[in-house]
Parts: structure tokens; C-alpha cells; sequence
């Protein structure tokens, strides 16, 4: 089976994760977005948005399964080549929440630019930022391997996609408080 | 997320119809967020939409720098399934009826 594989540090990523599981549970019913269906009439409105929420939860069922057991014991997260739409939407719905929630406080200009006052975060918001950066990383890295990765290789080939090298990333060094969601 | 100005290939679609046919195109609109990624947004315009890289880029940049493209016209049916498809892939997007200049 082909898959991606980051390498990340469990014992760093942990309380990241934690910190976004309320947010992850809270996408299960409701849309990252405010989603405008194309008419006003209450059943379609009632009909696109279920629709929307459904796929929504394939996606961040995708993300649970990335961060799972084995990512916690080995620190290896394995993406699978058929779930790579959902987790990059998952992860795009994820950030969306905790830009919307964690991190409301803080100013657009500074989140784009990265320019943001770490020091003056209080714990949830050095996790948030924390997170909203880790899943931005991935986007980037799973964009960037779907798009120009894959490409090269299947030109090559068998059409599949490839495995790739591990990319260490590395988000600090924090305890570990909260139990259970990922496993 | 851009801004060369309005897409050429909907203009150029556009101008040949006769004047009920315009009244039934429907705009597919994304506005912009200060969320998702460049290099994300870029990649769903050409997964959901079929452009190009340069045209996606191009359109990516015209929602960060404008706040809005528009990225596709035609009839309401496709619009919507466009609209849907962005939607899920969580672009804040949105259905204008086309007004004919």
C-alpha cells in the first residue's frame, strides 16, 4: 500500500493534539465554514449542509487515523494514498476552528506573517498556534508531495503513489496531561 | 490569495452569448480567508476547477490580493456542483448570478 510518512516527535506533538480534540469532536456536527448553499429555500439549505457535514467527518476521521496508536508509540504517522483529500480538508477545517476559537484574539496580519508574540500567549494559545502551525506544515508537505512529488514519480512508472522519505518536524517539548482521544 | 483582473477565458466565453443565455449564467465566486494556504488553495482550483497551474495561481492570488474571483461562469447545475466541491474542500465560496457589463 503507498503512503506518506512524517516523522514527527509523539512526546512534543501529544499535548497539541490534546489541546485540538475539543475542536476536532466540535467538527463532528457542526462546519468549519459558514458553507452559503446556492438557494435560500430551507430543505436544499437543510440537505447541502448534512451533505457538507458528512464528508466533513470522513476528514477528520482521516486526521484521528494519521495521529492513531502507532504514531504515539513510534512517532511515525502514516498517511494512506486514498485518504490524502480528506486529511488535507480535514486539516484545512482544523485550522479553520482553531483560527475561529484558540486563536480569535489574534490579529490576521500576524498569524500570515508568522509575526505573532508567542511569549505573550497563555497555555491554550501557545498550543492552538502551535497546532495551527503543525497542520499548516502538513498541508504544505502533503501538497507539495501530491503535486510535485507524485507526479515525477508516476511518470516514471506504475502510476501509484510513492512512498517518500520521512520529514522530521519538531514543535517543542511540552508535558503530556490528557488522555485517550488518539488511541 | 490574486489579482491579474478578470479572467480572460470567462470573458471570452461570455461574449458570444445572446443576451438570454447570459441570464442564465451563474458565477462561481471564492472570497478570501486568512486561513488556508496558498499552495492549498492553488491545488483545489486545479483539482475541482481543471486549470492550469498558472491559472490557478493566478486566481489564487487575484482572492488573496482582491478578496474575491471569480472562477468559473456557466450554467447553474455545473455552477453549484463547483460550488459544493469548494465548499467541501473548505474555500469560502459562494453562487452570484452573472450580470452582463
Amino acid at each position: 500500500m503507498k503512503h506518506l510518512e512524517f516523522r514527527l516527535q509523539p512526546e512534543a506533538v501529544r499535548p497539541i493534539l490534546d489541546s485540538v480534540q475539543p475542536l476536532l469532536m466540535s467538527l463532528e456536527d457542526n462546519l468549519a465554514t459558514e458553507a452559503v448553499p446556492p438557494e435560500e429555500d430551507e430543505m436544499l439549505v437543510d440537505f447541502w449542509k448534512t451533505d457538507l457535514l458528512n464528508a466533513q467527518r470522513k476528514d477528520v476521521a482521516a486526521i484521528v487515523e494519521v495521529f492513531s496508536d502507532d504514531f504515539l508509540d513510534t512517532g511515525r504517522a502514516t498517511l494512506r494514498q486514498e485518504n490524502v483529500d480528506h486529511f488535507l480538508r480535514g486539516c484545512s477545517a482544523l485550522r479553520l476552528k482553531i483560527r475561529e476559537s484558540i486563536l480569535s484574539d489574534l490579529d490576521d496580519l500576524d498569524l500570515e506573517k508568522g509575526e505573532v508574540d508567542f511569549d505573550a500567549l497563555d497555555l491554550d494559545q501557545k498550543n492552538g498556534y502551535a497546532a495551527y502551525a503543525l497542520f499548516a506544515s502538513l498541508i504544505e508537505l502533503v501538497v507539495y508531495q501530491y503535486e510535485f512529488g507524485a507526479e515525477t514519480e508516476m511518470g516514471e512508472g506504475d502510476g501509484e503513489f510513492e512512498d517518500v522519505d520521512e520529514d522530521e518536524l519538531d514543535f517543542g517539548d511540552e508535558d503530556d496531561s490528557k488522555d485517550d482521544f488518539w488511541k | 490569495m490574486v489579482a491579474y483582473g478578470v479572467s480572460e477565458s470567462v470573458v471570452t466565453e461570455t461574449d458570444t452569448e445572446s443576451s438570454s443565455q447570459l441570464d442564465d449564467l451563474w458565477n462561481v465566486v471564492v472570497l478570501n480567508d486568512p486561513v488556508n494556504l496558498m499552495s492549498y488553495v492553488t491545488m483545489v482550483f486545479k483539482r475541482v476547477l481543471g486549470m492550469n497551474q498558472q491559472k490557478a495561481e493566478k486566481h489564487m492570488l487575484e482572492v488573496h490580493e482582491q478578496g474575491r474571483s471569480i472562477v468559473w461562469s456557466g450554467e447553474r447545475e455545473k455552477a453549484e456542483t463547483y460550488l459544493y466541491q469548494l465548499q467541501e474542500w473548505q474555500l469560502n465560496a459562494v453562487l452570484e448570478k452573472h450580470e452582463a457589463s
